[in-house]
């Protein structure tokens, strides 16, 4: 059931805030075990919260709606792990800025999701809490670095979530797992009480099964937050009720390069998807996006030095605890010059300022989430264009384009190669959150790629049923 | 093009900042470089600097 369903059931008494958690923290005690998905489940104080909802007369829009937030975002009282053992033992005291909208929303956290390491990296394959595997085929990644949140909305342990994404890491799990995340505007939702990667790419944003179930929460958490000096005062929309207005005449660019350069089977899911929006009235026109080919080095020359920042006391006093690949993606950042940053951050400006232009001819931009499907674990390199390429390199063209000038991407499912999951990413002018989930709510009015559920049975050989 | 950095120089950069890495860790930090230098030059070609007075 979708959140918005399972939302409209609990309003109406079909079924108790209680029940809802109960049934999800079953589904959890019988499949998680073969995902890995969850860090910390709060069975219990997910019910007390369920029970204390049921006494309330306020009813938020979220009431009684099990949620599940990636482990990078402050819940009082229950570990943050960032999936580290840097923090394996981090209590916070405050609730994030997002958790306290949530709550005032209504929703309920049944728990902390697994992800890559310090969220610093594409593959959650945490050395120190082992893998989140992918519903799809536990044999492959969830994608990354909020796998956690892919492999729970896939595999129905729970409603909605909240992940974070820097370069890619609510849109490539999203994709990899078949289900619908939107990475919102740069600034649009606090990051307060989350645990930075790179403080000027960082957002926080759903991960969920459509587009309504999207709409819904980023209207729950988006808001200017005065205490955080990252969030811009911007007015937070009635997504939701925005998303029928279809998109007859909706100019969409199709960024053309990076469908060709694509998985052939990939680009064919992603081509047909696009006919799929045309006959719903967009019209697609080709694009060619200015330094496109420069945006995964523009933002590495800004990020590392960033998240060096974000960690230098750690470095200094813990640098053994990170596992391998996130110490020396991070000790990279400590060995850049100063100019390097600058150079990124003077064609960051640039790459806005042409991108800004493009949106005054589109309205929105449409590519590939990711050029191939999700990898077995333990596989660095993947096929691009028949090279063998880092899977970490393969993924930047898709990603670091719309970081860079801080966009909303929503990812929605549009296909499936071999059984795995094809994602296609809809990208619009900064702010342009309501007309980016239009045009992904009228793609799963047309189709139905993001109500297939993966084949996944519980231990006993039946199945827990989803709320 | 700039050479990536000895093992020797990322140490003495590194220990400046009062981090202490390890054999491996710079040779897996030098194999970042070695992709990452030729790029950021050409990005460094491609946004020159602005002088002051333009």
């Amino acid at each position: 059931m979708s959140l918005a369903r399972l939302a409209g059931a609990l309003r109406t008494g079909e079924l108790s805030p209680r029940e809802a958690v109960e049934r999800y923290l079953r589904r959890i005690e019988a499949i998680d075990g073969q995902l890995n998905a969850y860090i910390t489940v709060r069975a219990d104080e997910a019910l007390a919260e369920a029970d204390s909802l049921e006494r309330t007369h306020e009813r938020g829009p979220l009431w009684g709606v099990p949620v599940a937030l990636k482990d990078v975002i402050d819940v009082a009282g229950t570990p943050t792990t960032a999936a580290s053992r840097i923090l394996a033992d981090y209590v916070p005291e405050r609730d994030a800025h997002v958790v306290t909208r949530l709550r005032a929303a209504g929703a309920i956290v049944v728990g902390k999701l697994n992800l890559h390491e310090f969220a610093y990296g594409a593959l959650t394959t945490s050395p120190h809490f082992g893998p989140a595997r992918n519903p799809w085929a536990p044999e492959r990644i969830c994608g990354g670095s909020s796998g956690g949140n892919g492999a729970a909305i896939a595999a129905d342990l729970v409603a909605g979530s909240v992940g974070t994404d820097t370069a890619g890491s609510i849109r490539i799990p999203s994709s990899y797992c078949g289900v619908t995340g939107l990475r919102p505007s740069t600034g649009l939702v606090s990051n307060r009480g989350v645990v930075a990667v790179a403080p000027s790419f960082d957002a926080v944003g759903p991960i969920a099964r459509t587009a309504m179930d999207c709409a819904l929460l980023l209207a729950a958490i988006a808001g200017h937050d005065p205490g955080d000096p990252t969030s811009v005062e911007a007015p937070v929309l009635p997504y939701e009720e925005l998303l029928g207005e279809g998109i007859r005449g909706l100019r969409v660019g199709v960024v053309t390069s990076l469908v060709d350069a694509a998985d052939p089977q990939v680009a064919d899911s992603v081509e047909k998807a696009l006919g799929e929006l045309r006959s719903v009235g967009a019209e697609l026109v080709p694009v060619t996006v200015p330094l496109l080919e420069h945006a995964g080095t523009i933002q590495q020359a800004m990020q590392f030095r960033e998240a060096a920042d974000v960690h230098m006391e750690w470095l200094r006093t813990r640098l053994s605890d990170y596992g391998a690949d996130v110490r020396a993606r991070l000790l990279v950042g400590i060995f850049l010059p100063p100019a390097v940053y600058e150079a990124g951050r003077r064609a960051r400006a640039s790459v806005c300022e042409k991108l800004g232009a493009m949106f005054q001819r589109v309205d929105l931009l449409a590519a590939p989430t990711m050029p191939v499907p999700p990898p077995r674990i333990g596989t660095e390199t993947v096929a691009v264009g028949g090279r063998e390429t880092l899977y970490r390199l393969a993924l930047i063209p898709y990603n670091s384009p719309w970081s860079l000038v801080g966009a909303p991407v929503v990812s929605v499912p549009c296909g499936f190669v071999e059984g795995l999951p094809v994602g296609l990413a809809l990208v619009g002018p900064r702010l342009g959150e309501a007309t980016v989930l239009r045009a992904a709510h009228a793609f799963q009015q047309a189709t139905d790629w993001h109500e297939r559920r993966p084949p996944l049975a519980t231990p006993g050989g039946g199945r827990a049923a989803p709320p | 093009m700039a050479a990536t950095p000895s093992p020797a120089e990322l140490r003495r950069i590194a220990e400046g900042q009062g981090v202490s890495p390890t054999d491996q860790d710079l040779e897996a930090v030098r194999a970042f470089l070695a992709i990452l230098l030729p790029a950021f030059e050409e990005l460094e070609r491609l946004v020159p600097p602005t002088a002051p007075d333009e």
